[in-house]
């Protein structure tokens, strides 16, 4: 049996779950917005053990043989009365769930330690030099002093969230810095110009395609897509900072410069791929399908 | 230079950074100190980073080892921050600490995961299923999301035994305890685990594990002192 935890009106969830219904696979469908009615248990002997109830089924999770896990900040769903403790029941119901995702011998799409290197844009920029794609310079400051050295090391500039908190990557005009006065440390990146390109790997396969936009940040402006082929050395980089980060499924957003140098820029370990899905040659819910029949 | 990363509240961090001080140049690093002194923090190339503290300047390659007292970075704690904006700052000083601190060459203990900024798991679960994976006796735990309020250690009515591990050396307990914990230890490369076991009719069973050195027991702060003189050398 396959576990979905998600919600079925996030299109790339709804077509991985549509998909596996359409093959006739057992799956245990539970609907992320139920996390406040949903209850899980967790018992260490005999062995550890995982329960999970939910409108009245039970699962057990020992026998799950993959999950396909895209879950939501429950605080979008619950009540005010639950949002005033420090720790909330589905902060529990997440907590006892991830544990069990992180240990199982289930093939799980994707455990959360490998999500979690998303969480620090740098500590991830490192596990991809690791895996040899590079990624820009970067620099965390307050200094304006430094700020302006780092841009005129680096040319153009942009400036983006650290952490996971999405944020609008935006250009620096370095001449309004100064006027800003006290700031906290904020990331600016060397900003790389060329062809946005996005690529999802499942496993050891790859899905590329191509981004035209002329915005700083494509999710917020006009963009075209279309299909791409990528060069064979350029999708094993891709697999192996994949793997390299744990992940089984990641949407890696790269910039091929005029001189054809890939730069890495993020690897997305939840990534909504429906998006891409229509611009990509091949189905990408059909891929992550086979890889949780696989097991 | 040793660092104690801490909370800025910390009195026993800004404690154990005066003895260091005793034969070593030290300092405590706070997220206030990344927030309102100039710091530069670059990546990839992280021994290129600088970092203001305690009015000096100072260079990530300077750096002999780092003290990691910070488990999670808490909005709370960004009190010069405006409120509305600490959740965030909090998500930012998460990432900026879990690179930092995760990317230095030096030593650090214990140096952050993605996962958590102690080290590899904060879930009593997960140590579970790492004991288990190793064979270690578990105690019989159980977590329920319907009725979270009691912990199970309060249930656990045997004898509590605690063991310490640092550097891969006992500091604190022994026999099977102590080398469970340097077990668990090694199996998850961590520097620092403190492992407790309840004692039953059969033996010890373990209880739960933290990987944030808890400096308010001697046999921890005596144990991080000596490895802070190992990162100094010879005097």
């Amino acid at each position: 049996m396959i576990f979905l935890w998600g919600l079925l009106q996030d299109d790339t969830f709804r077509s991985v779950h549509d998909c596996l219904l359409r093959r006739g696979v057992e799956i245990a469908f539970v609907n992320h917005a139920l996390i406040g009615r949903t209850r899980v248990e967790f018992s260490s002997l005999p062995e550890p053990d995982y329960r999970l109830s939910c409108g009245g089924r039970v699962y057990e999770f020992n026998s799950m043989s993959a999950a396909y896990l895209r879950p939501y900040d429950h605080r979008l769903y619950e009540d005010e009365k639950t949002l005033d403790r420090k720790v909330s029941q589905p902060d529990v119901v997440h907590h006892v769930l991830m544990s069990w995702a992180e240990h199982t011998t289930a093939m799980i799409m994707n455990r959360p330690s490998a999500e979690a290197t998303n969480q620090s844009k740098l500590y991830q920029a490192m596990l991809i030099c690791r895996a040899g794609l590079r990624v820009p310079a970067s620099l965390v400051s307050n200094d304006v002093a430094e700020i302006e050295k780092f841009t005129a090391e680096q040319g153009r500039v942009i400036y983006k969230s650290m952490s996971s908190v999405r944020s609008v990557v935006q250009e620096l005009d370095i001449k309004s810095l100064r006027s800003l006065g006290a700031m906290g440390p904020a990331m600016f990146q060397q900003r790389i110009e060329g062809r946005n390109v996005r690529v999802h790997a499942v496993g050891e396969e790859t899905v590329a395609c191509e981004i035209e936009s002329e915005a700083t940040d494509y999710r917020y402006g006009q963009s075209r897509m279309r299909p791409l082929s990528l060069p064979p050395e350029v999708a094993a980089k891709c697999v192996g900072v994949t793997r390299e980060l744990g992940l089984v499924l990641s949407g890696i957003d790269l910039i091929e410069t005029k001189e054809g140098e890939y730069y890495c820029l993020e690897v997305n370990p939840s990534p909504a791929f429906s998006v891409f899905q229509r611009a990509s040659s091949r189905l990408i819910a059909d891929l992550v399908a086979d890889r949780l029949i696989a097991g | 230079m040793i660092l104690v990363a801490c909370s800025v509240v910390d009195e026993a961090a800004t404690q154990l950074a005066e003895e260091i001080r005793g034969f070593a140049a030290a300092s405590v690093l706070t997220c206030r100190d990344l927030a309102l002194s100039k710091c530069a923090i670059r990546c990839p190339n992280v021994t290129d980073s600088r970092l203001t503290l305690e009015g000096r300047n100072l260079a990530a390659e300077e750096i002999l080892g780092v003290i990691n007292l910070i488990p999670a970075v808490f909005p709370d704690e960004l009190y010069y921050f405006p409120e509305n904006e600490r959740e965030y700052q909090a998500a930012e000083f998460h990432a900026l600490l879990t690179f930092f601190l995760g990317a230095l060459p030096c030593p650090v203990v214990n140096r952050p995961t993605a996962a958590s900024l102690a080290g590899p798991y904060a879930g009593k679960a997960a140590w579970i299923h790492v004991a288990r994976r190793l064979k270690i006796r578990v105690a019989n735990l159980h977590l329920d999301s319907a009725c979270w309020t009691m912990t199970d250690t309060e249930k656990q009515t045997g004898e509590l035994v605690e063991a310490t591990c640092l550097h891969g050396e006992v500091i604190s307990g022994s026999g099977s305890c102590a080398i469970a914990a340097c077990r668990l230890a090694n199996a998850v490369g961590v520097e620092y685990l403190r492992a407790r076991f309840s004692k039953d009719g059969v033996g010890h069973a373990l209880i739960e594990v933290s990987t944030v050195p808890d400096i308010r027991r001697d046999a921890t702060r005596n144990g991080l002192l000596q490895l802070c003189r190992r990162w100094a050398g010879p005097q």
